[in-house]
C-alpha cells in the first residue's frame, strides 16, 4: 500500500489532477456560499463580456452569471458521472466476473450479449433512452450506465478467466474452499486493479456522455450544466463566446484532471510499465 | 483461405446481422412501448398537436388494442418493408428521409475516420520511435488534450477560431446556399465546408489511435522477434516498418472496428454543431419535436451502419493477421 | 590469434540494481572450431556477455570498460552501421525462446530470406533458402518455407532461427540458452544439429547454458560465472570432473545424478490406483486424448515418478486425481473409494488427505495475502480454529527451513526456492497422506532444486508421506522417485521400480528419453560433504 502511494504521488500529472479534482470538488461544494442565488436567475444585463458589471465569466443571452453556472453545474457533472460508473462497475462486473469464473456455455452466452451491446452505437442508444424516458438525473443515470457496462464486463472477464488457471487459485481448490470464498477472497482482489483504473476513465468519459446529452437538450431540465450552457451559447457564439468557452474549459478540466489521476492509477498499479515510460 | 470457406463466413455473419437487426427492432418496439405514455402518442410524437384521428389511424395500424406479441409481429412486418413509420413533423416516411441524408453523414464520417486514422498512427508511430524526446512530449500532450475536450466544444471552438475570427471557412451549412451546381464543381464546392466538421469529428479518434499506436508500438518493440531482426543485421528503419508497426496495428485495426459506433455516433454531435444536413441533424430535430419514429428510426440505421462495418473490420483482420482461422 | 577475446569487460547496472555491475571483469577467449560454454544461474550474467558481444545490449545497460577483438577489430569500439554489417554475416545468434523469436505476420521464407537480403545477397535467396531448411533437417522445406511460424511446432522454429543464424556461414554463432525452452528429446536433436554443423564448418560456438549435463554433451572449453564474474574456466574434461572453485563444486553436486539406486521393494498396500483413465478435450470438431487410458498403482510411503515431455497429459492426469480435471473415464480410487463420482461435497474429506505442490512459485501463492495466512488457509477451511491453525502454520515454516517472521510478510518479498518452501508447508498443513508435487523444481535455479529435492525426500521419510512426483528431467526422477512411470502423448508406455527401468527400458519411448539426457556418459564427481556444504549458498 505504502509503495503504491508512493508511486502514485511521483506521478505530476496524476498529482496536478487530484489537485483540479478536489478544487471541482470544493466548487461543487462551495457553490451556494460563493453565488448565493439561483444560476437560472437574471442577475443583470445580458451579453456582458467577462468582467464587466461585476461578472467574472460574463453574463448570457438571459442575464444569467456565467460564472455561478459553472459553479452550480460542477455537482451535476460530477454526481452523473459518479453514480453512473458505479452503476456501470456494478453491472459489468458481476457479469463479467460470473461469465470468466464460469466458462462455458455460460461465458459464449454473456460475451454474444455484451459483443450485442457493443455494436449499438453507445451514445445513439443514450439519446433514444434519455429521450424516450424523458431527460432526469435518474434517466440520465441509468442511460449512461447502460451504454458504459461492456467495455468492463469484458475487462473483468478477462481478468476472472486468467485468474480462474492461476496455480493460487488452484491451489485453494484443492485446499477444498468454498467456490464464493474463491472468488472474493483469491480472485477479486487482484483483479481489481486494471477495474480500478478503468473507472477513473469511465467517470470521465460519463462526464462527457452527460454534457453531450445536455447539450442537445436532454439535460435534467431543473439543473444547471455544463453541457446545457454550451448549447444555450452556440447560436449566440459571435456576440458571446464566453458563453460556450468557459463552461467547455470546465468540462475539459475535469475529465483531463480524471484521465491524469487514470493514468497515474495505472502506472502505480504496474509498475513495470512505469519504468519502461521513464527509460529511454 | 478456401473461397467456400470465406463465403460460408460471410453468410454467417450477414445472417448473424439479420438477427442482430431483428433484436434492436424489438427493442425499439419495447422502448415505445414502455416508455410514459399511450404508444400511438409516443409514436405520433408530442409537439402538441395531438391530432385524435391521426392517433386512431395509427391505433388501427399497429393494432394496439391487440395483445403484445402480435403487436411486435405487425411491427415486425412493417420494418421488413422498410416501413420504418412516418415522420409526424415533415409528413414523409422515415426510411425515405433517413435515405437522402445518410449521403451525407457517411462523407463526413468517412474522411474524419481517413483523416482520424492516417494522422493517428502517424503521429502515434512517430512518438514510439522518439519516445522520451520533445516531439514524443508534445504528440503525447497534445493526444490527451484532444482526447478530453467535448467533440461539440472543439467544433465551436474552430467555428469561433476560423469562421468568426479569421473568417478563412463557412462555419454551417454542406454547400453554399442556392447554387445550382452539378458534378465537379458541386464536389470543390462542398471541400470548404467539410473542413470543419471533420477535423472536429478526427480529431478525438486521432487522439485515440495516436495513443493505442503509441503503446502498442511500444510493447511491440520489446518482444523478441524483434531482437532476432536486429541479430540478422537488419537496419532500424527497415526494423519499424517490417517487423515492428506491422504487428503494432493489429490492435488498432480491432479499435477501429469498436470505435465505428462511437464515431457515427459523434457525428450526431458534430451535424449539430455545423448544421450539417445528415442524419445526425436529422436525429436532433426528431429529439426537438418529440419525433420518436424518426429517432428509433436513425438508432436502427446506425445499428445496421456499425454492423456492417464491424465486419468489413474482421474482414480486414482475417487478411493481416494469418493467426486468424475461419473457424 | 584467438578467433574472439573478451577483455576484462565489465558493464554497469542501472541504479536500483541488485549489485553494481552485470558482469565485472570477464575475460575469455574463443577458438576457430571449438564450443565454449558458458554456465551459470540466473543473474549470473551469462547472457549479458554474449548480447555485449553481439552489440545488443539494451539500452539501460552500459559498458564500462574492456574489449571485445574480434577479426582485428574492437567491436566496442565500432560504428553501428560496421556493427549491424557484423551481425548476421559474420557473427550469429540464438535465443532461448522459440516460440516468440519469429515475426507472427511473415512466412518463414520471408524472414529466412531477409538476412540474406540485408547483406546484398539477394539473388537466388529463394533456392538458398530451401538448402537451408535442408541442411537443419527440417521435414519439407517448401512447405515449412511457406508456412507461418504459428503452425511450426517449437523445435521446429529453432531450427529455423539456427538456419537464419547460419545462413551466410558466420565465423560465430552465439546461442543463448537455445534448448532450455525444449522437450529433452528435441533438445538432444537440436544439440547434436549444433555441434554437427558447427564441426563441418569449423565455426566457434558460444553456447550459454545453466545445465551443465548440456556442458558435458558438447563442451569443449568451459567457463562458469556466479555473480557477474568468471569463477573458474578451463578445458571441459578437467573442469568437468576435477573443479576447483567452490560454487563449480557447488553447481555439480546439485546436478541431480543418474545413477538410480536400488530402492527396497515396497509391499504395503495400494493407497492410489488409477484404472482405465481417459481425458478428452474437444477441439471444434477434432478430438484429442489428453489422457488414454491410464493405469497406474502407487502404494503407501512410496515415491512414484510421472515422466513425460509437455504434452504427454502428466499435469493432466494430476489434476484429475484432485479433482481440477474432471476425468471422461476411468476409475480413480483412493483407499478404496472411487473419487471421480463424488460431488463437491463428498471431496471434502479427501481435501485433507490429498494436496498438491504446483509448479511456478510465482503464481502458486497469492500475492496480496500473507504467508501464515496462506498457510492456515486450508485448515481454517476444514474447522480448525485460526489461533491453532498459525500456531501450526509456525511450526511448518520451521518444518521447511524458514524463519518464523515469514508469517506475517508478503510472497514478493521472498525467492522462487522459499516461496515453493512456502507452498510445500501450505500442502503440508492438511496433513495429507497423499502429496501431489506437478514438477516442484522446474522453475528453479539448479543450486536451489537440489535444497528443494532434499527437503522433499526429508519431509516424505520423516512424516511418510506417499508422493505422486510429477516431472520431465529424468535425472531428477532417478534421484528421489521409487518407481517410475513413463508418459508418452497420454498414454502410460512403461511403469516399473526406477533402476528397472533406467537400466533395462522396455518400450521404445522410454528408450529414447534415456538416450535424450545430455552428457548421460557423465557421472558427476562426489565430494565429500564438508566442502559443499561449507560453500552452499543460503538457504534459497
Amino acid at each position: 500500500m505504502k509503495g503504491f502511494l508512493r508511486a502514485f504521488f511521483r506521478n505530476r500529472g496524476a498529482l496536478a489532477g487530484l489537485v483540479i479534482l478536489a478544487l471541482a470538488f470544493l466548487l461543487a461544494l462551495s457553490a451556494p456560499l460563493l453565488f448565493p442565488f439561483s444560476p437560472w436567475d437574471m442577475q443583470g444585463a445580458p451579453f456582458m463580456s467577462p468582467g464587466e458589471m461585476g461578472f467574472l465569466l460574463g453574463s448570457d443571452s438571459l442575464g444569467r452569471d456565467v460564472a455561478a453556472g459553472i459553479a452550480y453545474g460542477a455537482p451535476v457533472s460530477l454526481i452523473i458521472g459518479a453514480v453512473s460508473t458505479a452503476v456501470a462497475l456494478v453491472i459489468g462486473v458481476s457479469l463479467g466476473a460470473f461469465a470468466g469464473y464460469a466458462g462455458g456455455a455460460v461465458d459464449d452466452a454473456m460475451m454474444r450479449f455484451t459483443e450485442f451491446f457493443q455494436t449499438i452505437p453507445s451514445f445513439v442508444l443514450a439519446i433514444v433512452l434519455v429521450a424516450i424516458f424523458k431527460p432526469s438525473l435518474a434517466s440520465i443515470v441509468i442511460a449512461i450506465a447502460v451504454v458504459s457496462w461492456p467495455p468492463v464486463a469484458r475487462v473483468a472477464r478477462a481478468e476472472f478467466l486468467s485468474l480462474r488457471n492461476r496455480e493460487f487459485v488452484q491451489a485453494a481448490e484443492v485446499l477444498g474452499r468454498s467456490r464464493l470464498v474463491i472468488i472474493f477472497r483469491e480472485i477479486l482482489p487482484n483483479a481489481l486493479s486494471p477495474i480500478i483504473v478503468l473507472a477513473s476513465l469511465m467517470v470521465a468519459s460519463a462526464i462527457l456522455l452527460e454534457s453531450a446529452l445536455s447539450f442537445l437538450g436532454l439535460g435534467d431540465p431543473n439543473r444547471m450544466s455544463w453541457g446545457f450552457m454550451i448549447g444555450a451559447g452556440r447560436s449566440v457564439i459571435r456576440m458571446a463566446w464566453w458563453m460556450s468557452v468557459f463552461p467547455g474549459l470546465a468540462i475539459f478540466l475535469t475529465v483531463l484532471a480524471l484521465n491524469l489521476v487514470g493514468e497515474g492509477l495505472n502506472d502505480a498499479l504496474n509498475p513495470r510499465i512505469a519504468h519502461r515510460r521513464a527509460a529511454t | 483461405m478456401s473461397g467456400v470457406r470465406l463465403l460460408r463466413f460471410l453468410a454467417q455473419r450477414l445472417a448473424k446481422i439479420v438477427v442482430l437487426m431483428v433484436a434492436i427492432v424489438i427493442i425499439n418496439f419495447l422502448l415505445i412501448h414502455a416508455a410514459p405514455g399511450d404508444p400511438a402518442s409516443v409514436m405520433a410524437g408530442q409537439s402538441g398537436t395531438a391530432d385524435e384521428r391521426y392517433m386512431q389511424q395509427l391505433r388501427q395500424q399497429f393494432g394496439l388494442d391487440k395483445p403484445l406479441p402480435t403487436q411486435l409481429w405487425i411491427y415486425l412486418k412493417h420494418v421488413a418493408v422498410l416501413d420504418l413509420g412516418k415522420s409526424h413533423r415533415l409528413q414523409r416516411p422515415v426510411a425515405d428521409l433517413i435515405l437522402e441524408r445518410l449521403p451525407a453523414t457517411l462523407l463526413l464520417t468517412g474522411t474524419a475516420f481517413v483523416l482520424a486514422i492516417a494522422t493517428g498512427i502517424a503521429s502515434g508511430a512517430m512518438a514510439a520511435r522518439r519516445v522520451g524526446t520533445a516531439a514524443d512530449s508534445l504528440i503525447t500532450t497534445l493526444s490527451l488534450v484532444f482526447y478530453c475536450t467535448p467533440l461539440f466544444w472543439v467544433g465551436l471552438l474552430l467555428v469561433l477560431l476560423f469562421s468568426v475570427t479569421l473568417n478563412w471557412l463557412p462555419s454551417f451549412g454542406m454547400g453554399t446556399v442556392g447554387a445550382n451546381l452539378s458534378g465537379m464543381a458541386a464536389v470543390l464546392d462542398v471541400v470548404p465546408y467539410l473542413v470543419l466538421p471533420a477535423l472536429t469529428l478526427g480529431l478525438f479518434y486521432m487522439a485515440i489511435y495516436a495513443r493505442l499506436t503509441r503503446s502498442s508500438t511500444l510493447e511491440v518493440a520489446d518482444l523478441d522477434f524483434v531482437k532476432t531482426a536486429r541479430a540478422k543485421g537488419v537496419d532500424e528503419g527497415r526494423i519499424m516498418r517490417r517487423h515492428i508497426l506491422r504487428n503494432a496495428l493489429l490492435p488498432v485495426i480491432t479499435l477501429a472496428g469498436i470505435q465505428v459506433g462511437h464515431l457515427i455516433g459523434g457525428s450526431i454531435l458534430v451535424e449539430t454543431v455545423f448544421a450539417w444536413p445528415g442524419i445526425g441533424t436529422l436525429a436532433f430535430e426528431a429529439l426537438l419535436s418529440r419525433d420518436y419514429e424518426m429517432l428509433l428510426g436513425v438508432f436502427l440505421c446506425t445499428s445496421v451502419l456499425v454492423m456492417l462495418f464491424n465486419l468489413i473490420t474482421d474482414l480486414l483482420y482475417l487478411v493481416v493477421d494469418p493467426r486468424v482461422e475461419l473457424a | 590469434m584467438s578467433l574472439l577475446a573478451v577483455r576484462d569487460l565489465t558493464i554497469a547496472l542501472p541504479i536500483g540494481g541488485d549489485r553494481k555491475h552485470a558482469i565485472s571483469g570477464v575475460s575469455f577467449t574463443l577458438e576457430r572450431g571449438e564450443i565454449l560454454c558458458v554456465v551459470g544461474e540466473s543473474g549470473s550474467g551469462k547472457s549479458v556477455s554474449a548480447a555485449a558481444v553481439m552489440g545488443l545490449l539494451p539500452p539501460a545497460l552500459k559498458v564500462q570498460s574492456g574489449s571485445i577483438d574480434f577479426a582485428g577489430q574492437d567491436l566496442l569500439r565500432l560504428a553501428s552501421a560496421d556493427m549491424r554489417a557484423l551481425r548476421g554475416s559474420r557473427l550469429g545468434m540464438i535465443f532461448q525462446e522459440p516460440m516468440t523469436a519469429l515475426n507472427p505476420l511473415m512466412r518463414v521464407e520471408d524472414q529466412v530470406a531477409e538476412v540474406l537480403e540485408v547483406h546484398g545477397q539477394r539473388a537466388g535467396a529463394r533456392a538458398r533458402v530451401l538448402e537451408l531448411l535442408q541442411a537443419v533437417n527440417l521435414p519439407d522445406p517448401p512447405a515449412i518455407a511457406r508456412a507461418y511460424p504459428h503452425r511450426l511446432s517449437g523445435g521446429q522454429r529453432q531450427r529455423v532461427m539456427i538456419a537464419i543464424a547460419l545462413a551466410l556461414e558466420p565465423e560465430i554463432l552465439i546461442a543463448d540458452e537455445p534448448t532450455t525452452a525444449l522437450d529433452v528429446t528435441t533438445q538432444m536433436q537440436i544439440l547434436c544439429l549444433i555441434r554437427d554443423i558447427q564441426k563441418r564448418r569449423g565455426t566457434g560456438v558460444l553456447f550459454i547454458t545453466h545445465d551443465f549435463g548440456v556442458v558435458a554433451e558438447i563442451a569443449d572449453r568451459v567457463a562458469v560465472m556466479q555473480h557477474g564474474r568468471i569463477v573458474e574456466q578451463g578445458d571441459a574434461r578437467t573442469v568437468l570432473n576435477r573443479p576447483q572453485h567452490a560454487y563449480t563444486r557447488a553447481l555439480i553436486a546439485a546436478v541431480p545424478h543418474r545413477a538410480a539406486a536400488a530402492r527396497p521393494q515396497n509391499d504395503r498396500r495400494k493407497l492410489l490406483e488409477l484404472v482405465g483413465v481417459d481425458k478428452v478435450y474437444a477441439r471444434g470438431r477434432a478430438a484429442f486424448k489428453a489422457v488414454d487410458n491410464a493405469n497406474l498403482v502407487i502404494r503407501q510411503g512410496e515415491t512414484l515418478g510421472l515422466v513425460g515431455e509437455s504434452g504427454s497429459g502428466k499435469s493432466t492426469l494430476a489434476r484429475c486425481v484432485v479433482n481440477l480435471v474432471k476425468p471422461d473415464g476411468g476409475a480413480i480410487r483412493f483407499d478404496d473409494t472411487d473419487l471421480r463420482h463424488l460431488s463437491r461435497r463428498g471431496w471434502t474429506p479427501f481435501r485433507r488427505r490429498i494436496q498438491m505442490v504446483f509448479q511456478d512459485p510465482f503464481a502458486s501463492l497469492n500475492p496480496r495475502r500473507r504467508v501464515g495466512d496462506i498457510i492456515a488457509d486450508g485448515p481454517i477451511g476444514h474447522g480448525v480454529p485460526r489461533p491453532q491453525a498459525l500456531k501450526e502454520a509456525r511450526d511448518l515454516l520451521r518444518l521447511v527451513q524458514l524463519d518464523e517472521n515469514a508469517l506475517q510478510r508478503f510472497p514478493h518479498e521472498f525467492s522462487g526456492g522459499q516461496r515453493q518452501r512456502i507452498g510445500i508447508a501450505r500442502a503440508l498443513a492438511m496433513r495429507p497422506d497423499l502429496l501431489i508435487a506437478d514438477e516442484p523444481v522446474s522453475a528453479l535455479d539448479v543450486s536451489v532444486q537440489a535444497q528443494i529435492l532434499a527437503l522433499l525426500e526429508d519431509l516424505r521419510a520423516r512424516l511418510g508421506l506417499t508422493m505422486l512426483f510429477i516431472t520431465h528431467d529424468l535425472r531428477v526422477a532417478a534421484q528421489i522417485c521409487d518407481r517410475v512411470a513413463v508418459m508418452q502423448r497420454g498414454v502410460v508406455v512403461e511403469q516399473g521400480p526406477t533402476a528397472e527401468v533406467f537400466v533395462r527400458p522396455q518400450h521404445a519411448y522410454t528408450k529414447m528419453l534415456l538416450d535424450s539426457i545430455p552428457g548421460r556418459d557423465w557421472v558427476p564427481p562426489r565430494f565429500d560433504a564438508v566442502s559443499v556444504a561449507a560453500s552452499s549458498m543460503a538457504i534459497a
